[in-house]
């Protein structure tokens, strides 16, 4: 799988810094065929959602979405080095492969749950920072810029 | 014991537009402890979301107990989200908002209601919002898991909420 650093989920939630990383399965994995969807290739009318056969004439596309999006706590300083070591310590290949396991499951309530258990220790750890919210945004910009190219290759 | 909020995320027949502050009826928290993980599924993608858990102040105001900043989220297949910890309390109910972006699927039947407010009340714990249940037998497409407090624990500890914990050690709670 593949993991990458997403900006829209940079957050500062009680005083720590929460960044989001969305981990992409690959071809071989379980998770793939069914996050590898058909997109149309422009948003669809209300006439076509209704219509299945006049949907069925929407060009479409394949994109891939991320299987599992996770927070992970962060100090404010982090490196583009740091968090790619710490991303690749999170989805290490015990871990990778119990996630392709449960994600796959028809049972909402053992998947979700699961993936809660096994997600839980593996939050992070970041240090309290006190900023006004002109502060926060400033530092959340930053942060999304430093990051941006964070993408690693994980428990395979 | 396992904690579950919400109902099942999947295609349903109607859709929630942006910039509404929307409530769940459906399947209340049964325990009080921590939110740990998230699943929602949506028409096409949404941007600036938020979920949370909300209890009832009285009629039909309710307010944001937690809440977590997921921001977009892609469409096509369910969307799952760890690393939570949101604090929840038995009989609360789940809450979406999505600030830009197109749908979250809803039904009008089979549930137990789902209410409305133009505008964003979910960022800050506290926030109140005023509900309208214009669908008395609705629900959304978001369903949370967590782990129930031990000793029944109520969301909080000496007062302070669960997910002000975040990133703290066991022993540091200890001196709280």
């Amino acid at each position: 799988m593949r993991a990458k650093f997403n900006p829209t989920g940079t957050h500062i939630q009680n005083g720590i810094l929460k960044v989001r990383v969305d981990l992409y399965p690959e071809p071989h994995n379980k998770t793939y065929a069914m996050h590898y969807v058909d997109k149309p290739v422009r948003p669809l009318t209300e006439a076509e959602w209704g219509n299945d056969a006049l949907r069925a004439l929407v060009p479409t596309y394949k994109e891939l979405n991320p299987c599992l999006c996770h927070f992970i706590n962060v100090n404010a300083d982090i490196t583009t080095l740091q968090l790619a070591y710490l991303v690749q310590h999170i989805f290490d290949s015990d871990t990778q492969q119990r996630l392709d396991d449960v994600l796959v499951s028809d049972n909402r309530e053992y998947r979700l749950g699961e993936v809660g258990r096994i997600m839980a220790a593996k939050c992070g750890a970041g240090t309290k920072v006190s900023l006004t919210s002109v502060q926060e945004k400033e530092l959340i910009t930053r942060l999304n810029k430093r990051l941006a190219s964070v993408e690693v290759s994980v428990g395979d | 014991m396992a904690i579950d909020v919400g109902s099942a995320a999947v295609e349903r027949s109607t859709l929630l537009t942006a910039g509404y502050t929307s409530l769940s009826k459906t399947n209340p928290a049964n325990a009080s402890g921590t939110i740990t993980a998230a699943e929602i599924y949506v028409r096409n993608e949404i941007t600036g979301c938020y979920v949370g858990l909300f209890f009832l102040v009285s009629g039909t105001t309710y307010e944001c107990r937690s809440s977590h900043n997921w921001g977009t989220i892609a469409a096509g297949s369910k969307q799952t989200v760890s690393g939570l910890t949101l604090a929840v309390v038995a009989d609360d109910i789940s809450g979406e908002y999505h600030s830009g972006g197109d749908r979250l699927y809803q039904d009008s039947t089979g549930g137990s209601g789902v209410g409305y407010q133009i505008g964003e009340y979910i960022d800050t714990p506290g926030d109140q919002t005023n509900q309208e249940f214009a669908w008395a037998s609705g629900e959304s497409s978001l369903w949370m898991t967590g782990t129930e407090a031990a000793g029944g624990w109520g969301g909080e500890y000496c007062g302070v909420a669960v997910d002000e914990f975040d990133g703290v050690t066991p022993d540091e709670i200890d001196g709280v």
